[in-house]
């Protein structure tokens, strides 16, 4: 009781906090392969491993394999799912040949089509099977050949009077292109065909027993009255109308095997056969997705890469393979964030500012200059506005009693490094002139000479800077005093500006 | 969550079972099982468990007050792992002394002390107390609140204002009185003086008269009550200069102290505050309104763009005839101040604008050493606009980052009396 507690309490704390639920499809995932792999190996085929190309038991076709690659042919393995044949080139179909010797695991429908399909463009089939699901891929017949299904496996050992040793290692004559090959059999079954004629199929037959062959069709080794003899197909050569690729029904593996491949003419056979279906030479594809590993991690191998297969094999699956990827990365994006570092703050922060992000001022600010001034000069005298605009030129000049200022607000010139600085310097010392206050100081007002109307100005000097001089006679250079300056009533005055 | 570590784990674990399955390696899977077994190990750990009692000494202060905070950390479930506890504080709070962090053994109780300081006025909250609750090997952590916020009100200091002389050129009859040491027309008596042709026969004080055989009249003390309503811009422009020296701390200091004063002096304040909304209180007297006041001005923050006349036109129903409008302003981008003083002017209001010269607070702030000309610029601008306004009849006080409050607001008291 106590313990029970104890599982709950952690399973509680556990899923209690969300991050953890990312390992829930995880879990679930490795447990579901793990009951597979179990499953395929003590429930469903309790024996060793067999039919391996890439093996060397006598019950394997490692020497197959190497015969066949000696041959010149180029070998390959499946170890996913037949599938994947689906994924070549179809132009490079006809130069191969797919080979299941063996079928201990049954063919999805899926698999069927795509093996259907491999043979429409050009690829040939040798499928080798006597008791297991070898049916499985002639039951699910191509829409263009329905009548396949009529060809069977049939799941019974196959006795006859020829044979070796042994009455199991059946001996039976091949006819291949006019050649005859003598084969020996290693407890085989036979082929049933339940249709005569077909107009979408042909059928011709390569190898069959005697007229003294029969079935066990109780499995006591024993001919019965009713285990009726006769002449059964051991290998079939089937060709679809429309269809380039051919495929072999071969009703026993152990045609392949190690034990059996020096015997007779079993590999002359083997050959010749993959010679004439191949005259160009290709690629020979050996499927051992088709067996049975007794071997768990074999087994999880092969679940993961048929899924990978599978799930790669049209757009949809790609698309859900990718909506999963990208749904499962933003997860783990979301939960695995960076772990935050707590700090202690102890500083202030600054607060910005918005007034000024350039100290200088440019010719860009000339506007603002000018109208600055203007105010000034209006706001000091105590005009307002109206009456600050209806002012005369030669009143504004009195007032202004600044030669560079007047000229800076009546003259446009190509200004130079430092002209704006030296324009607000003169600004902020700017004050208005007062009569009273010089009348009372006796002191004679600062500003130049009130205008007449009669003033005239003599100057059309291009290069008249009103700041500075440049005395071609004494070679100087240098700010020009006030008295310098001549008044000119007429010269490149735009007063409109002010107005 | 997970951690760095937690992530590179997972990622090699399914590496490896990717790679042992591609190059048919057992040890790669033995690998991957390994960190899956741990994963799974680590995941199913019991973690501790605890709660925080969190004590603070006040939650009311003023500014540069010192806040004490202790913290008290229980075990409510033992488990395997660490536990760190973080209590947030606010960003414009200094620690004093101790530390908001520490790691708990979940062996017995602790108690965590820190002190804090406000050099900033404002509505606070110390806290959310953070549990960082993470296994032995840190592949999994996981944060929980163990403790909510608690909020804290920081004031702003009042700054005195004894000499503070603020006088109303138009007597309002109020129930509450504004006694200043001025003659004037009301019923106290203020001092004796001496008879000057033209005085009225009965401010004559006979007794005096009979007693010294001179002429001497009565005199008594001004009557000046005074309606006032505050107007604090607080708008984004006001945000200029540091955290504790910035134009609006200043405004609302002087807010807070001259309406302070008032209604020391039973007067009826009222004050509108328009930053991104507009909040106004009515003119009223007495101390519970002078709360209301400290704590509209302490939640007073730099935001939006309304401008002055849109506040006049929502005070307006507060503003009586008579009324003293004390504008506080950085006189900057808003286009309707300068029609408002003319406005306001015009219906006879009398207008005290205080305003910080805010092109100084950031060039004090900036410690900017180079050529000033744009400065001086806006310089001259203002100084133009301001003038323009002394024209419409206000006084204008300016004031600079290196004037202190009390010099600013006697600055404001010879203004008000020139």
């Amino acid at each position: 009781m106590e313990s029970r507690s104890r599982w709950r309490y952690i399973l509680r704390s556990t899923f209690k906090r969300r991050e953890n639920w990312a390992f829930i499809p995880v879990v679930i995932m490795i447990i579901i392969l793990i009951l597979y792999s179990l499953y395929s190996v003590v429930i469903t085929s309790p024996g060793r491993p067999q039919l391996s190309a890439y093996s060397d038991s006598w019950d394997d076709l490692s020497e197959c394999r190497k015969g066949i690659k000696s041959q010149g042919f180029k070998i390959s393995s499946i170890i996913s799912t037949p599938s994947i044949l689906s994924k070549f080139d179809t132009a490079e179909h006809k130069n191969m040949v797919y080979m299941a010797i063996g079928v201990e695991r049954a063919y999805t429908d899926d698999e069927a089509r795509d093996l259907w399909a491999f043979m429409s463009h050009g690829g040939n089939l040798i499928i080798a099977d006597d008791f297991g699901f070898g049916n499985s891929l002639l039951d699910k017949p191509p829409n263009a050949c329905p009548d396949i299904k009529d060809i069977n496996f049939k799941a019974k050992q196959l006795f006859d009077t020829n044979y070796i040793k042994n009455p199991k290692f059946v001996t039976v004559r091949a006819v291949l292109n006019g050649n005859a090959y003598d084969l020996i059999l290693n407890e085989p079954a036979a082929l049933e065909v339940d249709r005569q004629y077909s107009s979408t199929l042909n059928i011709e037959p390569i190898a069959v027993t005697s007229e003294n062959g029969w079935l066990d069709q109780d499995g006591n080794d024993v001919r019965e009255a009713n285990e009726m003899k006769g002449i059964y197909f051991v290998i079939l050569s089937l060709r679809i109308r429309e269809y380039g690729g051919k495929a072999i029904i071969i009703s026993d593996p152990g045609l392949f095997i190690n034990d059996n491949w020096q015997q007779l003419d079993n590999s002359k056979f083997i050959q010749h056969l993959l010679g004439s279906l191949l005259p160009d030479g290709g690629v020979v594809i050996f499927d051992e997705s088709r067996h049975i590993n007794h071997d768990t991690f074999e087994n999880t191998r092969h679940v993961v890469y048929s899924g990978l297969v599978y799930f790669t094999s049209t757009v949809w699956s790609i698309l859900l393979v990718v909506i999963l990827i990208i749904s499962f990365t933003i997860f783990i994006g979301v939960r695995l964030k960076v772990q935050p570092v707590w700090k202690n703050r102890n500083l202030l922060r600054a607060r910005h500012f918005n007034i000024l992000n350039y100290p200088y001022v440019s010719y860009q600010d000339y506007w603002q200059i000018y109208n600055t001034f203007l105010e000034r000069v209006r706001l000091g005298y105590g005009f307002t506005p109206e009456e600050f605009k209806d002012l005369d030129e030669k009143t504004l000049y009195n007032l202004i009693d600044d030669r560079y200022l007047w000229d800076f607000i009546t003259q446009s010139y190509t200004y130079y490094n430092g002209y704006f600085e030296i324009i607000i310097e003169r600004i902020s010392g700017w004050s208005p002139k007062m009569p009273e206050e010089h009348e009372h100081e006796n002191v004679a007002p600062v500003a130049v000479e009130p205008l007449d109307d009669n003033d005239e100005i003599d100057d059309n000097n291009d290069n008249y800077d009103p700041l500075y001089y440049d005395d071609p006679n004494t070679g100087t250079y240098g700010q020009k005093d006030h008295e310098d300056f001549d008044y000119d009533p007429d010269r490149d005055r735009d007063l409109r500006r002010w107005r | 969550m997970w951690t760095r570590k937690g992530g590179l784990l997972i990622f090699l674990g399914t590496f490896s079972i990717v790679m042992g399955l591609i190059l048919s390696d057992f040890q790669l899977m033995i690998l991957a099982l390994v960190i899956f077994t741990f994963f799974l190990l680590v995941l199913v750990m019991p973690r501790p468990d605890i709660k925080v009692l969190r004590k603070t000494t006040n939650t009311t202060l003023f500014e540069n007050d010192d806040l004490q905070v202790d913290l008290k950390i229980d075990k409510v479930q033992q488990g395997f792992g660490t536990v760190e506890i973080f209590d947030r504080i606010p960003e414009y709070a200094e620690l004093q002394e101790g530390i908001n962090h520490m790691i708990y053994n979940p062996q017995e109780s602790q108690t965590m002390e820190y002190s804090l300081q406000f050099p900033v006025r404002g509505y606070y909250s110390v806290g959310p107390t953070f549990a960082r609750i993470s296994d032995h090997f840190n592949i999994f952590y996981h944060d929980q609140v163990v403790h909510e916020k608690e909020p804290i009100a920081i004031f702003p200091h009042v700054a005195g204002l004894n000499e503070f002389k603020f006088t109303s050129k138009k007597n309002i009859h109020y129930p509450g009185e504004f006694l200043t040491p001025q003659a004037g027309a009301s019923t106290e008596f203020y001092h004796i003086r001496d008879y000057i042709k033209g005085d009225p026969f009965k401010k004559i004080n006979w007794k005096v008269y009979a007693r010294k055989r001179e002429l001497m009249v009565n005199e008594y003390e001004k009557e000046n009550i005074c309606d006032s309503l505050v107007f604090l811009d607080a708008r984004n422009n006001t945000n200029i200069g540091s955290v504790v020296k910035n134009t609006l701390e200043y405004n609302v200091k002087l807010a807070l102290a001259v309406s302070n004063f008032l209604i020391m002096h039973r007067n009826q304040v009222g004050v509108v505050v328009y930053n991104d909304e507009i909040k106004v209180l009515p003119p009223k007297p007495g101390i519970r309104h002078q709360n209301e006041i400290l704590r509209l001005l302490t939640g007073v923050y730099a935001k939006g763009w309304t401008d002055l006349n849109i506040a006049l036109q929502y005070a307006k129903p507060f503003m009586r005839s008579k009324t003293t409008l004390i504008l506080i302003s950085n006189l900057e981008y808003d286009q309707t101040f300068l029609s408002s003083v003319e406005w306001l002017s015009a219906f006879g209001y009398r207008v005290i604008i205080i305003s910080p010269s805010a092109i100084r607070f950031e060039l004090n702030f900036s410690e900017y050493a180079g050529p000033l000309s744009k400065f001086d610029l806006f310089r001259l601008g203002r100084e133009n606009f301001i003038r323009e306004l002394r024209n419409l009849g206000a006084s204008v006080i300016e004031y600079s980052p290196e004037d202190p409050i009390d010099e600013i607001l006697e600055l404001f008291s010879k203004e008000i009396l020139r």
